[in-house]
Formats: structure tokens, C-alpha cells, sequence
């Protein structure tokens, strides 16, 4: 109970933008975060047991969100909040006709593959370690590794092609 | 820190080799310096991207009214549940618990075919439960005694004499 309250409760804001990172869409994001917390409630009596409790729930966040596109994908590409992340030849135009750059990287990020955008966000956004990722994502750290070195130089590329080019 | 550190940092950085606290580093010195060279555009893009990604918060204003109310709908049927399995489990050793004990009573209850008499007729025992059957059984044997009484009376004779013997024997 009080790991419930005092350690995972106030976790949500995280768990809330690394579902929006797997699913791109802020209201499911939302719902999959509850679902996260109502599932967590019915096993609060083991969360003292659990030695990361945040590597943990993040996990859970994780888990639900892949197992809600694996019920409901058949999908050629996920639309995320207007933007086609999956149609990588048509999103760079599409990318470029936005205005705020901040919209251009978000559009950039969401076309990462799926374990990228995690490792990313999880590194990036979060500053979790290695070890932290690779227990969260149940991958191993050399796996992380890679991950993040590629979800940077494809960032960085898409990144400069923007400035340099416009792009 | 000097333009040659941040390169050295940006180079490992984008080769995926920095720590979190040289990315640590990173981030704050891309937020904090302003008119930086042309040539670090998309560094500062970057760690500002990082930086506005950090500050999302969940939308919904009402999110942990909304989580109570599910944790809240959760609670009582756990309760309604756990209530009702107790009052199944409870019911079933209540019944089982009646049908062994009646059984026992009925098995125990005193038998209401007492038996009144026991009589032996050409060499079979024979028990008698009747009240009415017992009482005419009875008179019976009464008048029996009674009959064979007063004709053994008539035989009686008084006697003459009594030997010492005789009553010793």
C-alpha cells in the first residue's frame, strides 16, 4: 500500500510519456497508464517484494502497450496525433510542411522503430542507465547500446537534413 | 566549459558513448548558452527537443480522480466477492454439519418399540412390544398361577411328623 502510494503514484507523468512514446496518441497513452496503475492496485500486496519497483512498473507500461497493438495491429502505420510514423518515404514532407521545430523532432523520433523509440525515450528523456533500460525492456545492455547509438545517428541525420537542407 | 570539451562530449555522445552524467553536461550547457555558432543548430535543437520532451505531463486534469474512481470500483467487488465466498464456504459446512448431525440423532433416537415382555412358547422366544397384547399375556399368566395354585392347594395334607434330618437336609 504505501509503495503504492508514495513510490508508484507519483511515477505517472513518466509512465504517461513513455506510453506516449510507444503509442503516439495521448488519450490511449492515458488509458494504458490506467490500466497500468489498476493492474499494479490488484497486486499491491506483492509490491513489497519487488526489488525495482520504477524498472518494474515501467516494464508493466511497456508490456501493456505492445500487448494493445499486438490485440489491435494490422495496421500499415500508426497515426500518431496527425502524423504518419510509419510511411517513412512520405514523412519527411510531411514533416516539413510543420512549422515548429519541436513538432519536426517529434516527427522525427516517432519514425525510430519501435525499440528505438523506447531506448530513446528511456535514455534520452528519462537518463536511465543502461542496466535500468535493459531490465525495463527485458533486452541486454549491449542490445541498449546499440539501440541508442542508432536512434541517435538516425536523429542527428534527420536533424541536420532539417537545418541544412529544409528538409 | 570550452567549445573543444563540447566537441569531444558531442562526438562520444553521438556515438553512443557517454555517461548520463557527461549527458547531464550536454543538456545543460545546449540550454543554458545562448549565441552559440551556426554549426551547433542542431545539437541545441536537440538537447531543446530532450528538454520539452521531459516537461509532458499527463493531460487530463482529473486522471487521479478518474484512477480512484477505478481502484474505487475495484475494492467493493473484491470485498462482494471475498463476502460471498465466505458465506458459500460457511453454507456448505453448515449443511454438511446438519445432514451428519441428523443422521447421527435419528440414528441415536430411543427406538419407540420397546420391548414389554419377553415369553418363551415351545421353545422359541418370543418379544412382546403391544401394551395390550403384554397386559392380556399377563392376566393370563396370573390366572394360570392362580388356577394352578388351588388345585395343588387341594393336594396339601397336613404332616405327621418331622425328622431332624429332613430339615437339615
Amino acid at each position: 500500500m504505501d509503495e503504492f502510494q508514495h513510490k508508484i503514484l507519483p511515477l505517472k507523468n513518466k509512465l504517461f510519456r513513455f506510453a506516449l512514446s510507444v503509442v503516439a496518441n495521448k488519450e490511449l497513452a492515458e488509458d494504458l497508464v490506467q490500466d497500468a496503475y489498476v493492474k499494479l492496485w490488484k497486486s499491491r500486496k506483492q509490491l513489497a517484494e519487488v526489488r525495482n519497483l520504477e524498472a518494474w512498473t515501467m516494464r508493466m507500461v511497456k508490456n501493456l502497450c505492445i500487448d494493445h497493438f499486438r490485440g489491435a495491429r494490422s495496421y500499415v502505420g500508426i497515426v500518431a496525433d496527425g502524423i504518419d510514423m510509419m510511411d517513412k518515404g512520405a514523412a519527411p514532407d510531411k514533416v516539413t510542411e510543420q512549422k515548429n521545430e519541436m513538432e519536426l523532432l517529434e516527427a522525427i523520433m516517432n519514425r525510430l522503430p519501435e525499440q528505438q523509440r523506447m531506448v530513446f525515450q528511456l535514455r534520452e528523456v528519462e537518463a536511465y542507465s543502461y542496466k535500468e533500460i535493459a531490465e525495463i525492456l527485458e533486452i541486454s545492455m549491449d542490445s541498449v547500446k546499440v539501440n541508442i547509438h542508432r536512434a541517435r545517428k538516425f536523429m542527428r541525420t534527420e536533424l541536420e537534413k532539417v537545418v541544412n537542407y529544409g528538409l | 566549459m570550452d567549445f573543444n570539451q563540447i566537441d569531444l562530449l558531442l562526438e562520444k555522445f553521438w556515438e553512443g558513448n557517454t555517461s548520463l552524467e557527461e549527458e547531464n553536461q550536454l543538456k545543460a550547457f545546449f540550454l543554458n548558452t545562448h549565441d552559440l555558432p551556426s554549426k551547433y543548430d542542431a545539437d541545441k535543437n536537440y538537447f531543446a527537443f530532450l528538454s520539452k520532451e521531459q516537461k509532458i505531463n499527463i493531460p487530463s486534469a482529473d486522471f487521479d480522480q478518474q484512477l480512484n474512481t477505478r481502484i474505487a470500483k475495484e475494492q467493493p467487488k473484491k470485498a462482494v466477492s471475498k463476502l460471498r465466498y465466505l458465506y458459500l464456504n460457511f453454507t456448505s459446512v453448515a449443511a454438511a454439519i446438519l445432514i451428519v448431525g441428523g443422521s447421527l440423532v435419528y440414528m441415536m433416537r430411543p427406538s419407540n418399540t420397546e420391548i414389554l415382555m419377553t415369553i418363551e412358547r415351545n421353545g422359541n422366544t418370543i418379544q412382546i412390544t403391544d401394551p395390550n397384547e403384554a397386559l392380556q399375556m399377563t392376566k393370563a399368566s396370573f390366572k394360570s398361577i392362580n388356577k394352578t395354585m388351588r388345585q395343588s392347594k387341594k393336594k396339601l395334607r397336613p404332616v405327621k411328623n418331622i425328622r431332624k434330618i429332613d430339615i437339615i437336609k
